[in-house]
C-alpha cells in the first residue's frame, strides 16, 4: 500500500527552490552546472542539473590530503537511444565522516569514462 | 428595429445552459409592461413572470412546456432549448422590445477544486478554464503515453487507464525481472543513488489527471482515457522498443505480437534524442498513415538542431514556454517546431508564489509514496499539447488527426516572442473552433508572417523574419516588394513552402545605413504568394534608424492604454531620477491602463529586455484607473524595474505597449 503524501511534499519543493551556494575555483569543467555546499552536520551536498533523463551521479572516491578533500564523483550518462526530456538535477551527499576535518572540498567530475576535471571548490 | 441575441439556435447540439422556457426582454425607451400588445402575448404563447418597473422583463414561453433538453437527448428541433429560442425571436419582433433573449445561465471560467489547482499556473497560460466550460473531455478518447510506465495506484489517476504494453526487451533496462509483457506498471528507472524519476506518471499526470475530484492536481483532460506504453528503462529506451512501442498504441502488428483492444487516438512522446533516426521515422509515418496524431517534446539542449521523433514531419513537435511565454532556457528552437506549450522554469518564481515556475503534476517514489512534483522541461510541454489534442478529439469526435493538428496550430496564439514566428497553444480556440465546426481544415492555404513589424533600431544590418502556411495546399513564393521602394534594403525569401503546411519560408532582410542621413527610414513590405491558382499577400513594416538614437537613455515614456485594444491614447514624457513625476492635462473621460519605460533602443517599444518598466500600482496587479470628467486624479505613484526579460503586466506582454511617435 503507497503512501499518500500531499502538502508536506509541497512544503519541502518550496524549500529546495533556493539555490546551493557555490563558491569559485579554478575549474576547468565544461559540462552541466554543479552547485555544492555543506549541511549543518558536516555533510557536503552536490548537485548536478543535468537537461534530461538516464543520467547517474556516483562517487568514485574521495580522497584527503590535509586541508583540502577531492571529491572525484562520475557523471554516468545515457545508455539508451532515447531518454526523457526533463531537466533534472541530481543529488549526492558526501557524509562528514569520509571529509574529516578538512575545510575544503574540491569537487571533480568525469563525464562517461572520460577524465576528471576540476568542477568546483567549496569552503567548509 | 428588435434585435434578438443570439439571434437563432446554434447548428449543433451546443445550445448555451438556460432557464427553460424563460425569455428576457429589454424595452425600448419610454416603453415598459404596459405597452405590450396583450393579443400579441397571447398568440405567441407567453406568460409574464416578474419585472414591472424597469427596463427588463422575464415571461415564460407556454411553447417551451412539455419538451426536454438537448442535455438529456432531445433534438435540437424538438429541444427545450430551441422552443426558448423561438420564443425569444417572437417576442423581440412585439411593439415596445427592443432585445430579448433566452435567460443564459452564466458561470465563472471552470476552476477545479483540486487541492494543488491553484499552483498549476500553466493551465490558465493556455487558456484551459475558459476550455473547460466547452468541453472536458471524454472517455472515448484515448491517449498513449509512451513512457516509463505509471504507478496505477497513484490516485489521480482512477477510472483512467486503459490496456497498455510494457515494451522493454531487455530485464536489465526494464528493471522488472522480464522482457515485453503486458503490464506497464513502472517499477523505477532506479538511477542509483538518485532514485528512480516516474517520468511516465507526472507526463500523465499533465495529460489526463483526475480533475475536479476535491484531492491533488488538475490533468488538461478529466476523461480522457490514457495508454500507458512502457518504454523507457533505466538509462532510456532503445529506438526499437520505442519504435514498437508506436506501433503497439497506433494498433498496428508489432515486435511483441500484441495488440491494444482499441488503438489511441493520440500518442505523447515526452522523449527525445539528437538526429533523425529513419528506424523511428518509419513508426512515426505508419503511425500517422493509421490516423493517430503523434505529439512529441523537441528536446532540453537549448539548440536550433533537430531531435528524434520530434522533428520528423509525422509529428507534432512541442517547444517549451515559460511563465511569461518566453522560451524556457533549456528549450529547442528548431524551426521543425510547431507549437509551444508551457513547459516551466524552475530556476525562476516570476510569479512569487513561493514554489519555482515548474509544472505540477503527479509523482511517486521508490519508497512507494505518491505525491506531486514541481519538474520542467519540454517533457513537460509536450503532454500539454496531447492532451488538449484529447479536448478537441472530444469536442468533435469525428475531427481526424490531421484535422486535430491544424485546428491546434491554427487557433494558436501568436504574437510572442518566440524563436520562428512560434505559437503558443490556446485551449480555448482550440476547442471553440471544434465544437462550433469551424475546426474543419481550411480549405484555402493561409499565410501568416512571424512579424508585423522589423524594426532594425540603430544598429542591427540584418533580420529574418519567419514566414507560414497554416491552411492546406502548397505555396510558392512569387514576388516581394516595397512601397515606397527603398535604396537600404535589400532581401530574399529562402526555403519556399513545400507540401507540408507546417514548414515555412524565411524572410531575410538586410539594411545598408552608408552615405544616409540621420533620421528614421520607414517602408512596408508586400509578399506575394500563389497556391496555382489564387494569389496570396502579407505585409509587413520595416523601420530603421540611421545614427545615434534620439531618445535620451533618461527618458521615461508615461503611457495611457485603452485596456481592451491596448492601444495608447495619451503619452507625456517625463525625465528619469530617483523619483520621477508626470502630469497630463485635456484626458477624456474614460477608462485607462497607467504604464511607464524607457525606451532606450529607440524601437518605440516600452519593456524590452534591459529597459525599465512599471505599471500602476504593478506590473504583477495592474489596476485601471478610472479619468472622470473635472476631476483630478493626483498621486498614482509607481515604481520602475529593469527587465531582465519581457514580461506580462497582467496577461499582457509588456511589450504590446508602444509609444507615440
Amino acid at each position: 500500500m503507497r503512501a499518500i503524501l500531499l502538502a508536506p511534499m509541497l512544503l519541502a519543493f518550496a524549500c529546495a527552490s533556493a539555490e546551493l551556494a557555490s563558491t569559485e575555483g579554478d575549474v576547468h569543467w565544461q559540462g552541466p552546472p554543479v552547485a555544492a555546499s555543506y549541511a549543518a552536520n558536516g555533510d557536503l551536498k552536490v548537485v548536478v542539473t543535468v537537461r534530461t533523463g538516464g543520467h547517474a551521479l556516483v562517487v568514485q572516491e574521495v580522497e584527503r590530503s590535509g586541508e583540502v578533500a577531492d571529491v572525484r564523483l562520475q557523471l554516468q550518462m545515457p545508455t539508451g537511444d532515447l531518454v526523457t526530456q526533463v531537466i533534472t538535477k541530481l543529488p549526492i551527499v558526501i557524509p562528514a565522516k569520509d571529509l574529516g576535518d578538512t575545510g575544503e572540498a574540491r569537487i571533480w567530475l568525469a563525464q562517461g569514462d572520460g577524465d576528471s576535471q576540476l568542477a568546483l571548490a567549496v569552503e567548509r | 428595429m428588435p434585435q434578438v441575441a443570439p439571434s437563432a439556435a446554434p447548428s449543433n447540439s451546443s445550445f448555451d445552459p438556460m432557464v427553460p422556457g424563460e425569455v428576457v426582454v429589454w424595452f425600448e425607451e419610454g416603453k415598459g409592461l404596459a405597452d405590450l400588445d396583450v393579443a400579441q402575448l397571447d398568440a405567441a404563447g407567453m406568460q409574464w413572470v416578474r419585472g414591472q418597473t424597469g427596463p427588463t422583463a422575464v415571461f415564460h414561453a407556454q411553447r417551451a412546456e412539455g419538451k426536454s433538453s438537448v442535455r438529456d437527448g432531445a433534438t435540437d428541433a424538438d429541444s427545450v432549448e430551441k422552443a426558448t429560442c423561438d420564443a425569444a425571436d417572437a417576442m423581440a419582433a412585439m411593439t415596445g422590445v427592443k432585445v430579448a433573449s433566452p435567460n443564459y445561465l452564466m458561470q465563472a471560467f471552470t476552476q477545479p477544486n483540486d487541492t494543488f489547482y491553484d499552483k498549476q499556473w500553466h493551465y490558465p497560460q493556455i487558456k484551459l478554464p475558459q476550455a473547460w466550460d466547452v468541453t472536458q473531455g471524454s472517455s472515448n478518447v484515448i491517449v498513449a503515453v509512451l513512457d516509463t510506465g505509471i504507478v496505477s495506484s497513484h490516485p489521480d489517476f482512477s477510472g483512467r487507464l486503459v490496456g497498455g504494453f510494457d515494451m522493454i526487451s531487455n530485464p536489465q533496462i526494464a528493471r522488472d525481472g522480464d522482457g515485453r509483457d503486458g503490464d506497464p506498471e513502472d517499477v523505477g528507472d532506479l538511477i542509483t543513488p538518485q532514485g528512480s524519476s516516474f517520468h511516465g506518471t507526472h507526463v500523465a499526470g499533465t495529460i489526463g489527471a483526475n480533475g475536479n475530484d476535491g484531492q491533488g492536481v488538475a490533468g488538461v483532460d478529466w476523461n480522457c482515457k490514457l495508454m500507458t506504453v512502457r518504454v523507457l528503462g533505466q538509462g532510456g529506451g532503445t529506438i526499437d522498443d520505442i519504435a514498437n512501442g508506436i506501433l503497439y498504441a497506433a494498433g498496428i502488428p508489432n515486435g511483441s505480437g500484441a495488440l491494444p483492444p482499441q488503438a489511441a487516438d493520440i500518442i505523447n512522446m515526452s522523449l527525445g534524442g539528437p538526429g533523425l533516426n529513419p528506424v523511428m521515422e518509419q513508426a512515426c509515418n505508419q503511425a500517422a498513415a493509421a490516423g493517430v496524431l503523434l505529439v512529441a517534446a523537441a528536446g532540453n539542449d537549448n539548440t536550433a538542431n533537430p531531435s528524434s521523433p520530434a522533428a520528423f514531419d509525422s509529428v507534432l513537435s512541442v517547444g517549451a514556454v515559460d511563465l511569461v511565454k518566453a522560451r524556457a532556457p533549456y528549450s529547442n528552437f528548431s524551426p521543425t517546431i510547431d507549437i509551444w506549450a508551457p513547459g516551466g522554469d524552475m530556476s525562476a518564481d516570476r510569479n512569487g508564489d513561493g514554489f519555482p515556475d515548474g509544472v505540477l503534476s503527479t509523482m511517486a517514489d521508490d519508497q512507494g509514496n505518491l505525491f506531486f512534483k514541481f519538474e520542467n522541461g519540454t517533457s513537460m510541454a509536450s503532454p500539454h499539447v496531447a492532451g488538449v489534442a484529447a479536448l478537441v478529439k472530444a469536442a468533435d469526435p469525428n475531427l481526424t488527426a490531421t484535422q486535430i493538428r491544424q485546428i491546434l496550430i491554427g487557433n494558436s496564439e501568436g504574437g510572442l516572442s518566440l524563436p520562428n514566428a512560434g505559437r503558443l497553444v490556446d485551449a480555448l480556440a482550440a476547442v471553440q473552433a471544434a465544437s462550433t465546426g469551424q475546426g474543419n481544415p481550411p480549405s484555402a492555404p493561409v499565410l501568416t508572417v512571424g512579424e508585423a513589424v522589423v524594426d532594425f533600431g540603430d544598429t542591427d544590418t540584418n533580420r529574418s523574419v519567419a514566414l507560414a502556411n497554416n491552411g492546406t495546399g502548397n505555396l510558392e513564393f512569387v514576388d516581394g516588394f516595397a512601397t515606397p521602394p527603398v535604396p537600404w534594403l535589400a532581401g530574399d525569401v529562402f526555403e519556399v513552402i513545400a507540401g507540408n503546411n507546417i514548414d515555412g519560408d524565411e524572410l531575410r532582410l538586410v539594411v545598408d545605413r552608408t552615405g544616409m542621413a540621420n533620421g528614421v527610414e520607414q517602408t512596408t513590405i508586400t509578399l506575394n504568394y500563389t497556391d496555382g491558382a489564387n494569389t496570396f499577400s502579407t505585409n509587413l513594416d520595416v523601420r530603421m534608424q540611421v545614427g545615434a538614437s534620439t531618445v535620451a537613455p533618461d527618458t521615461v515614456f508615461v503611457l495611457l492604454v485603452d485596456p481592451v485594444t491596448l492601444e495608447t491614447m495619451y503619452q507625456t514624457e517625463t525625465a528619469l531620477g530617483a523619483n520621477f513625476s508626470f502630469a497630463m492635462a485635456s484626458v477624456d473621460p474614460g477608462r485607462y491602463l497607467l504604464v511607464a519605460g524607457t525606451d532606450r533602443d529607440n524601437d518605440d517599444f516600452l519593456g524590452d529586455e534591459g529597459e525599465l518598466f512599471g505599471a500602476y500600482p504593478s506590473i504583477d496587479t495592474p489596476i485601471p484607473v478610472d479619468v472622470v470628467a473635472g476631476q483630478d486624479l493626483p498621486n498614482l505613484g509607481f515604481g520602475l524595474q529593469e527587465l531582465a526579460t519581457v514580461q506580462t503586466l497582467g496577461n499582457q506582454n509588456v511589450r504590446t505597449f508602444r509609444r507615440l511617435n
